[in-house]
């Protein structure tokens, strides 16, 4: 074959166009490995000064007095602010409301008059160094009068405070997401079980704390910030409209980012002081929160309160399920009312229910606010519905893996309109094999067997619980963005988008896409994300959305330019395009090999700029099944959770990179598991925050993790061209209940009922001396 | 403002065979004068309090929190940073083996948990995987759920089992700073004592 090869044409891998689907270590490595990752923090610029935060100590305070002098007497420090010295920004951060009847405030970069939550901003140092900064900040005097604080979800309205002047209570808005009649279906229901479902607050905790470096050229009057942001275009729409600037003035540019996981999705404060003093001051300007203002200052999530109903006839067919809840949106409503809707969405799960009606009130605290972060509420709503079965099986006296066979969606039954609809648009489940997929979890996790096995370990004093669940992974939501493909005459292929890569594995995935679409060989492909400069459309990188986005529109643009070369190479060899394939680096007819051209030669023939494609993506939203199985034993004297085995069955549709999927799925895993078992902001009845470090905010260990066992089902999604869903959230999302559910099986003797995570041992303890165990009369199914 | 009043010290570091100085206040933390003044941004600073790992170094070959020392108790000391491990075109094996097994997502913490594996792996040769994951427990990953880390430990132990079988003279001595740049793996910087 190498002798019908043009000179030149030494591409090694260039036959080798299948890359869709190949498990490929990351070409990004190599500089994260040897200490060269060049992530915010290490950007350096000269003259570049520090910013601190002076940040509240009171969860609901008026600020009485500011007075920044005492900072400028620190050696080192440059310039201190407070609110009322920088009213050029002294706006609210970007968002909007969902709906008009809304109730909607987002926070000023710094506090004015009320702080609403412990770390909110109040002042800002300048510095030569952070040391210099935090000595400043610590200078800064403020008085504050205290007001009475607002904890937690369950409000009286006549004597619970407003937060914000103007609202008629805290409630900011109610969602509903409903399908059928719900409550008329449940009044009808034979069987109605009711509980009262709690998840506990938590923190992303991304390894690299929030970070921004503003640097402004005063001879071009241009601004460049580096943020590692999820969402370039957001940040540059929200500086643009932040500091009263066109946008064309102002680049941002995502350098690599240590970790997200949602939490920087939206705008924070520093983002804009430090863009704005960049300017003021002549100087680069550099923020790096720490440790603690990743606890205080950065979203959170979670921190749901769930009254729910499920009714059943007598064989356990589910009939009913309403469910009335709410999500504490913290000081600010910011986005809250997403992860509500998720959790909405998300607790239909796989199952058959004809008549839903779930209502979520947001409301608002003393607290952090909360946001999106891993699964966005959807492990929430994956959390009520499978518990809500756990308790109408035992209700039933029906097995809890055969009640969840009874009501699953068969995949004769696919596509399968939910009757739900989000903002007008219908959810219907696209496809796969639910039933097959629980199959899978049942037997890999050794179901069948395991009552004699706990029988036996019980004998011994050892506390074994097995967990089976499942949910329905949303992704693709928020469709819409842009992908720009270029090739130039030196062969080398661009790929530009609006996403962003935060360990995901961007570079090498898109490119694995970008050259199987080509026909290019993956080696000559560079993917840039992160740069507003690039002029991709795109909303970026969250709700698991940027393979099925962006994904598919590489796809589509690196199509167009392939097929834009074949059309030019097919005048040059004066054939059809449909008769020409790759070899190599060189475009043959297939008839007759011997008449090729370099696709070099095309591209340069094109002209000077190369070939190159915008294409935007096209589809709706996805579900992928992910069903997880997990043995867990508890010690009941140290109320110790260890996991002694650990299943996860999920469709990832086509899978771009088995290895980068395997590796979002165990991690999303392990999140989940934190969340479940040792992960809780917690705030005491005064609204300050307890957990405020890694010492009390228990973040899994190597220790505390198992080893993963995945099974995988290739179901392609119907609702996109290339058949991608996302998968990064799906490993999080049924590991809530199923580890709730195998640790209530473990600790079944006593009787105990776990409705609240996370289980830590306190909380454990806690259940056990409420507990009624089952040999007790009015004791039921063992 | 005048930094004048505040005293400053001269020190000198071996950072991965180079001998450095600095001039530093006494508190400031050996991890940002690694970053600040040194240049060496491998180093990375996450909870800043001696929990995550994410800043561990080597001191005179031994694992240490870079966030919990101050740089002048290093003065004529030698230090180690992810930096001294290898470089793009001489990776070490753990180095190889966290790519090939996919042991880093974001890579914020991969630093840190390069230099705890080195030095498990120099004193541990043929682990376990539970030992690999009582190694690891100093260090915190919010990415990988620690699986692919535990797999690529494990695949660097047999590299650098079979490569020490093949070349027992290259005994290492005391850390990546020296004896076991006589290894397989070339070093950018060659020591004096390098054949061990």
């Amino acid at each position: 074959m190498a002798e019908h090869l043009p000179e030149g044409a030494t591409d090694q891998q260039a036959n080798h166009t299948k890359y869709i689907g190949e498990r490929r270590p990351r070409v990004e490595d190599v500089p994260l490995l040897i200490g060269a990752g060049a992530y915010a923090s290490d950007l350096c610029f000269p003259g570049m000064a520090t910013l601190a935060l002076v940040r509240s100590p009171h969860p609901h305070a008026r600020i009485t007095r500011i007075n920044t002098a005492p900072a400028l007497a620190v050696p080192g420090v440059i310039a201190a602010f407070a609110a009322q010295d920088l009213p050029e920004i002294l706006k609210p951060l970007p968002g909007s409301p969902r709906t008009p009847e809304a109730h909607f405030v987002t926070p000023t970069p710094l506090a004015a008059e009320v702080v609403r939550f412990v770390g909110e901003p109040v002042a800002v140092v300048v510095a030569e160094n952070a040391y210099a900064a935090e000595d400043g900040a610590a200078a800064v005097v403020v008085e504050y009068a205290q007001l009475p604080a607002v904890v937690g979800v369950d409000q009286d309205p006549a004597t619970t405070p407003v937060l914000h002047a103007g609202w008629p209570s805290n409630v900011a808005e109610t969602i509903h997401i409903t399908a059928g009649d719900g409550a008329a279906a449940l009044a009808r229901a034979p069987v109605v079980v009711t509980e009262t479902l709690t998840l506990g607050r938590v923190s992303a905790q991304p390894m690299e704390p929030r970070a921004v470096v503003a640097v402004y050229d005063a001879a071009t009057a241009q601004l460049t910030v580096y943020l590692a942001t999820q969402s370039v275009n957001l940040a540059h729409n929200g500086l643009a409209q932040m500091l009263g600037m066109p946008k064309e003035r102002i680049r941002v540019i995502v350098p690599n980012i240590g970790g997200a996981f949602g939490v920087k999705t939206r705008m924070y404060g520093e983002e804009t002081l430090a863009a704005y003093l960049a300017m003021r001051l002549g100087r680069p300007m550099r923020w790096v929160g720490d440790r603690r203002e990743e606890f205080t200052a950065t979203n959170q999530a979670r921190a749901q309160v769930h009254h729910a109903r499920m009714g059943l006839d007598t064989a356990g067919h589910i009939l009913a399920f309403v469910d009335d809840f709410q999500q504490d949106a913290g000081a600010y409503n910011i986005t809250a009312s997403g992860p509500a809707l998720n959790a909405a969405i998300t607790a239909h799960g796989p199952y058959r229910i004809p008549h839903l009606a779930m209502t979520g009130t947001i409301i608002l605290t003393n607290t952090t606010p909360t946001g999106p972060y891993r699964g966005a509420g959807r492990p929430e709503g994956a959390y009520v519905v499978e518990r809500m079965l756990d308790r109408a099986a035992a209700t039933l006296g029906i097995d809890r893996v055969e009640l969840r066979r009874r009501n699953l969606i068969g995949p004769d039954e696919m596509p399968f309109d939910t009757g739900m609809k989000r903002e007008k648009n219908p959810i219907i489940f696209d496809t796969g094999d639910y039933p097959a997929g629980l199959a899978q979890v049942v037997q890999a996790i050794g179901y069948a067997g395991f009552g004699e096995r706990q029988a036996a370990a019980r004998a011994r004093g050892v506390y074994l619980g097995i967990g089976v669940a499942q949910c329905l992974e949303m992704s693709g939501i928020g469709q819409g963005d842009s992908a720009r493909v270029r090739i130039d005459p030196q062969g080398a292929v661009w790929v530009w988008t609006a996403v962003a890569q935060m360990g995901q594995g961007h570079p090498t995935a898109y490119a694995q896409i970008a050259a199987e679409r080509l026909g290019v060989a993956i080696e000559r492909v560079q993917v840039i994300e992160g740069d507003s400069q690039a002029q991709v459309a795109g909303s970026g990188s969250f709700a698991s959305r940027s393979t099925v986005a962006a994904g598919n529109a590489i796809a589509a643009a690196a199509t167009q330019v392939r097929q834009r070369l074949f059309a030019a190479a097919a005048d040059h060899l004066g054939v059809q395009p449909e008769e020409l394939v790759w070899q190599g680096a060189a475009i043959v007819v297939r008839a007759n090999p011997a008449r090729h051209v370099a696709y070099q030669e095309i591209v340069a023939a094109a002209g000077a700029d190369g070939m190159e494609a915008m294409a935007d993506s096209q589809g709706t939203p996805t579900f992928g099944y992910q069903g997880q199985g997990v043995i867990v034993a508890v010690d009941p004297d140290l109320l110790t959770v260890q996991i002694e085995d650990y299943v996860i069955c999920h469709d990832g549709g086509i899978i771009v990179n088995p290895l980068l999927a395997d590796g979002q799925t165990i991690g999303a895993a392990v999140q989940g598991l934190g969340n479940a078992l040792s992960e809780e902001m917690s705030y005491t009845a005064t609204g300050h925050p307890r957990t405020t470090s890694l010492h009390t905010y228990i973040l899994p260990g190597s220790t505390d993790t198992p080893d993963y066992r995945l099974y995988e089902q290739h179901f392609p999604a119907r609702t996109n061209p290339e058949g991608f869903r996302g998968l990064a959230e799906g490993g999080t999302i049924p590991s809530l209940p199923v580890l709730a559910q195998a640790v209530e099986d473990a600790l079944a003797p006593f009787g105990v009922r776990l409705n609240a995570l996370p289980l830590t041992p306190q909380r454990l303890h806690e259940a056990l001396l409420r507990a009624t165990p089952p040999s007790a009369p009015e004791g039921g199914d063992a | 403002m005048s930094s004048a009043e505040i005293a400053l010290f001269d020190i000198e570091i071996d950072v991965n065979g180079q001998r450095m100085t600095a001039r530093v206040e006494p508190r400031w933390l050996l991890a940002d004068v690694l970053r600040d003044q040194l240049g060496l941004l491998g180093t990375h600073v996450a909870c800043g309090y001696g929990t995550c790992g994410a800043c561990t170094v080597h001191l005179n070959g031994e694992p240490v929190r870079a966030c919990l020392l101050f740089a002048i108790q290093t003065d004529g000391q030698r230090v180690t940073t992810v930096e001294g491990l290898g470089d793009a075109a001489h990776l070490h094996p753990l180095q190889r083996a966290f790519q090939q097994e996919h042991g880093l997502q974001c890579g914020f913490c991969t630093p840190g948990f390069l230099m705890t594996a080195e030095h498990f792996l120099r004193t541990t040769p043929h682990p376990t995987r539970a030992a690999i994951r009582q190694a690891l427990v100093g260090n915190l990953c919010r990415c990988t759920g620690y699986q692919f880390i535990v797999n690529a430990v494990a695949r660097a132990a047999t590299e650098l089992a079979a490569s020490a079988a093949d070349a027992p003279l290259a005994e290492p001595q005391d850390g990546v700073g020296s004896g076991e740049r006589g290894g397989p793996t070339p070093g950018p910087s060659p020591s004096a004592d390098e054949e061990g």
